[in-house]
């Protein structure tokens, strides 16, 4: 009995190592944004990095695959995020949107943003609201509404609702970053 | 932004940025050691709460004894019991507390922001209740401490003997638990009302 059971434990704990190597390798630059999107300081990022796979790793032998293993990976990353945002005393300081993005030339684990554009993107996101933040992310990962509603707990209209005023949100600053950049030229 | 063809060349260029640089196997070996040291500090906590329950029975166990067989260490008495009602109630809560160790990142955002914000209450009901615990064990024991060395003033060695010692000691030991209970119980409300917000956030029709 005892040997069946260790033998099950360690079939199932192969299981969720490859299934789990498999997930880092395909969400790996995805967990990266979601990481970028939510955190800008270097060491926090590196922090909120070991987090998020460390919760997926814990939380994929309970994947029962009712739903996508992206949109999986995608719940348990946010709720890390989020979870960390709220443990989180510290306010992060007031950037202008041209400021280089600090977390791409700090954190080992992110290499440097080439695109200025979206340095830019990453930095106006983190200037709205934490659930649009989330909505938006889901997005731009190209998932659903209805994935997203099941990430998010909300429902598919409410979805679309949020989704429509988060993307208006985010034009208005990139267009406010734009304007004061044209004023300084 | 409302128009499509800018969404999707948005969406297009979001998923083309590839900012990592972690490789899996990497990652693999960060999450091992990672997890490790998770265990270590769930050992730690386990090890934590066996103390408690152990050091309420010990003190249990003392207090049955003298209560029975020491019929004229009265000052004993009053201390083991004094401890005793106050560490149990403790140890209750502690056990209790830590029972709700939980890991459920894999719901959905609502599900999850809701058992964040309810362990984050409890948190602070333990640490209220520590606080509390602190501040009256601490008084009661200094107390007595300090009754007793009144009573034994005259055959005491000034000013270095063990109820200096007992005093000082004590003092430092619940200041601190009661300073540490109330750090964390501002860092709980801190973390609650976050929580809150972006659960109200979440709840909210969208449009405000």
């Amino acid at each position: 009995m005892f040997i069946a059971e260790t033998a099950t434990l360690s079939f199932m704990r192969k299981e969720q190592t490859e299934l789990f190597e498999s997930t880092i390798v395909t969400y790996r630059q995805s967990l990266a944004r979601i990481v970028a999107t939510y955190e800008m300081r270097p060491d926090l990022q590196q922090e909120l990095h070991q987090e998020i796979l460390l919760a997926i790793w814990k939380a994929l032998p309970g994947f029962r695959g009712e739903s996508g293993l992206h949109t999986f990976v995608y719940r348990v990353a946010h709720n890390q995020a989020m979870n960390h945002l709220s443990r989180d005393s510290k306010i992060p300081p007031h950037e202008s949107l041209d400021d280089p993005l600090e977390s791409t030339t700090g954190c080992p684990l992110l290499l440097a943003m080439n695109s200025q554009k979206m340095s830019i993107m990453f930095k106006a996101m983190h200037k709205l609201p934490v659930i649009q933040r989330q909505i938006l992310t889901l997005a731009l990962e190209g998932l659903s509404y209805q994935e997203i509603a099941q990430v998010t707990g909300l429902n598919d209209n409410n979805v679309g609702v949020r989704l429509n005023r988060a993307k208006k949100a985010l034009k208005e600053i990139l267009d406010q970053n734009r304007q004061e950049q044209d004023n300084v030229r | 932004m409302s128009d499509d063809n800018n969404w999707e060349s948005m969406m297009s260029e979001w998923q083309s940025c590839k900012i990592a640089k972690v490789d899996s196997t990497k990652a693999l070996e960060d999450i091992k050691y990672l997890e490790t040291k998770t265990r270590r500090k769930a050992t730690s906590m386990k090890f934590f709460m066996w103390g408690d329950i152990i050091g309420a029975v010990i003190i249990t166990l003392v207090f049955i004894y003298y209560l029975l067989f020491k019929d004229s260490d009265l000052f004993a008495k009053v201390l083991f019991g004094g401890s005793l009602f106050i560490i149990l109630p403790m140890s209750f809560l502690s056990i209790w507390y830590r029972k709700g160790a939980w890991s459920a990142t894999g719901n959905d955002t609502n599900a999850y922001l809701e058992l964040a914000l309810k362990r984050s209450i409890s948190a602070i009901k333990l640490a209220k209740a520590t606080a509390l615990t602190a501040l009256l064990a601490g008084i009661f024991i200094v107390s007595a401490l300090l009754f007793k060395t009144s009573m034994e003033f005259h055959e005491l060695q000034w000013p270095w003997n063990r109820f200096v010692f007992g005093i000082s000691f004590e003092t430092l030991l619940f200041t601190s638990l009661f300073l540490g209970s109330k750090w964390y119980e501002k860092r709980k409300l801190t973390e609650k009302m976050k929580l809150e917000s972006m659960l109200k956030d979440l709840n909210s029709d969208g449009l405000n």
